[in-house]
């Protein structure tokens, strides 16, 4: 109990992230180096925790505004970068980061930063899913998701049609970050440690995974896909390499066979199980 | 040091242009950006590994890793990019990525289960030194550069001047129309997913060859290295590319020498940014490509 309790915990706190990653990947920003956003976050509240003194809550608070503002950053300066180049950036972002990461004494260099005070309720993962699930769903089913939808389609065709392509990429990406702060400062506060190598393309991809197998329809591909990749391997033990393998495996059969993900799989069923209900 | 370092940096380009030509040629006649094409080295290296240690002769290993090379990627071809592309538009390009990023991760971890997930001394090296005028100029690199530089001048003269290249480089320009004027544009697809990933295997002997030591997990390195040098050249274009990796390995080669090996990497996507910002359309000029 105790086991699956830290698990689901974990999946909560890593489907903050996917959350935000599904934004971005709406928007047309296939970010591949999610993962330095959730350092971001999670750097930021360790050296506030560790540096200033500040209390948890407070400096999570800090880390999430610190994200969104990176993030908005960023993606003002890729703002001419479109689906496959925007990726490659992101991606080189991601490995340039653990070596710049390993350079900044100030955040432990190479060894990371430990002794992170651990806050051990589940509540604030849990209740932090719920916000942001609440948030990106409010937020996609207003107009404003629609934009971003249609910017996500083509950027050209939305400009005419009136949306502000550049200033709705700006801050979609800068809400993803946000969420991607919140969950790497959970995460530090929950472990104690972060390391240079939890910002790099290892995590980011894995992020990656989890939204593209849980289905990028609506938000609850991202948290679905998320949660699934987290019980799934201490329900069928497998070495790491099989493992990584079967992620390989399911990423590409999303990209081939259902580009739904898991999330249309379940819908699908869901219709298939309704459906004599509805002859009778 | 700087000089020694340049010199270092030249020839590692040779590798990394052999990545990048194989990105561009990939990208300019499917408009796939094929993230498994670096993995195809790393299989290749591999097999090379495995030959070698069946008792074959170097020249059969080469001859056998390659020709696994192009077979594996033709399976990827036809099993994973085609079906991928069959959506138009945004996702015609989106999802060939994923889907090749996550044939990269099987390919990865297969060789990983088959031959244990750490570097693997690679059975035909290399690692002795010229001196000249107090310079090291490292023979295995010296000769993968000399390798690289004939293959690209080749594959130059392949693109521009046969028969093959022209209808490449007329499905590159408009599928349909290609169609239209009799070409089978399927089979020019194959038969340039067979050159791109024979190139590839080429690239990972070669690595395996300089620095003697192959990991299953090598290709996400040269992955980068490639498509920044691509991107850098102006999408598409060979010399382009093959000067693009010039460019990342001298970038490469100051930064080690003046700021240390830690931020290498950094140096590479500074570069990448800056070049996206002030030149979108690669270092040279877009009469010169096509």
């Amino acid at each position: 109990m105790e086991f699956w309790a830290t698990v689901l915990v974990s999946a909560c706190i890593a489907a903050i992230a996917s959350i935000g990653l599904f934004l971005q990947i709406r928007s047309g920003q296939l970010n591949a180096g999610m993962a330095v956003f959730v350092g971001v976050g999670a750097y930021g509240a360790g050296v506030l925790a560790l540096e200033a003194g500040l209390p948890p809550w407070l400096d999570v608070g800090c880390a999430v505004l610190l994200g969104a503002a990176v993030g908005a950053v960023f993606s003002a300066i890729t703002l001419r970068l479109h689906h496959w180049f925007f990726a490659i950036a992101t991606l080189t972002l991601s490995i340039a980061a653990v070596s710049a990461v390993g350079r900044l004494d100030i955040i432990g260099g190479p060894l990371g930063l430990s002794g992170i005070p651990v806050v051990n309720s589940p509540w604030p993962p849990v209740l932090g899913l719920i916000a942001c699930f609440a948030a990106a769903l409010l937020f996609d089913l207003s107009r404003f998701g629609l934009a971003v939808r249609a910017v996500g389609d083509d950027e050209t065709l939305a400009g005419m049609f009136g949306v502000r392509v550049r200033r709705l990429r700006i801050a979609v990406f800068a809400l993803g970050a946000g969420m991607a702060a919140l969950s790497g400062a959970l995460s530090a506060h929950r472990f104690g440690v972060y390391q240079p190598s939890d910002v790099g393309v290892q995590a980011s991809l894995l992020l990656l995974v989890y939204v593209i197998i849980g289905g990028r329809d609506n938000v609850v591909g991202p948290v679905l896909g998320t949660f699934f990749l987290f019980v799934f391997p201490d329900l069928v033990p497998m070495p790491p390499e099989a493992q990584q393998f079967v992620f390989g495996a399911m990423m590409t059969l999303a990209a081939v066979v259902f580009p739904g993900g898991l999330a249309r799989i379940v819908t699908w069923i869901g219709g298939m199980a309704r459906r004599p209900k509805l002859e009778g | 040091m700087l000089m020694q370092q340049l010199v270092n940096g030249i020839l590692v380009s040779g590798i990394y242009a052999l990545f990048a030509v194989g990105f561009a040629i990939v990208f300019g006649i499917m408009g796939v950006l094929n993230m498994a094409h670096a993995d195809f080295a790393m299989v290749a290296a591999f097999a090379m590994v495995w030959s070698i240690s069946a008792g074959l002769s170097p020249i059969a290993g080469v001859a056998v890793s390659i020709l696994v090379t192009v077979v594996v990627a033709l399976l990827v071809e036809r099993i994973v990019i085609r079906p991928a592309r069959r959506f138009g538009g945004d996702a015609g390009v989106e999802l060939p990525l994923i889907a090749t990023l996550g044939c990269g991760l099987m390919l990865q971890n297969v060789v990983a289960l088959l031959f244990g997930n750490k570097a693997m001394v690679f059975p035909a090296s290399l690692r002795a030194y010229w001196r000249v005028g107090g310079l090291l100029v490292s023979q295995s690199l010296l000769i993968s550069f000399g390798v690289a530089l004939v293959l690209i001048a080749a594959l130059e003269l392949l693109v521009r001047r046969s028969d093959f290249g022209r209808q490449m480089r007329a499905v590159a320009q408009n599928r349909t129309a290609a169609e239209i004027m009799g070409i089978n544009a399927t089979a020019i697809v194959v038969l340039s997913m067979a050159l791109t990933s024979a190139l590839a295997g080429v690239a990972g002997l070669l690595v395996g060859f300089s620095y003697g030591l192959v990991s299953p997990f090598l290709g996400l390195t040269y992955s980068i290295k490639g498509l920044i040098a691509m991107i850098i050249g102006g999408v598409g274009s060979v010399t382009g590319a093959a000067l693009g990796a010039l460019v990342i390995g001298l970038t490469e080669a100051i930064t080690v020498a003046v700021w240390g090996s830690q931020l290498r990497d950094l140096s590479v996507f500074l570069v990448l940014l800056a070049v996206l910002l002030l030149r979108p359309s690669g270092l040279l000029p877009s009469a010169a490509r096509g």
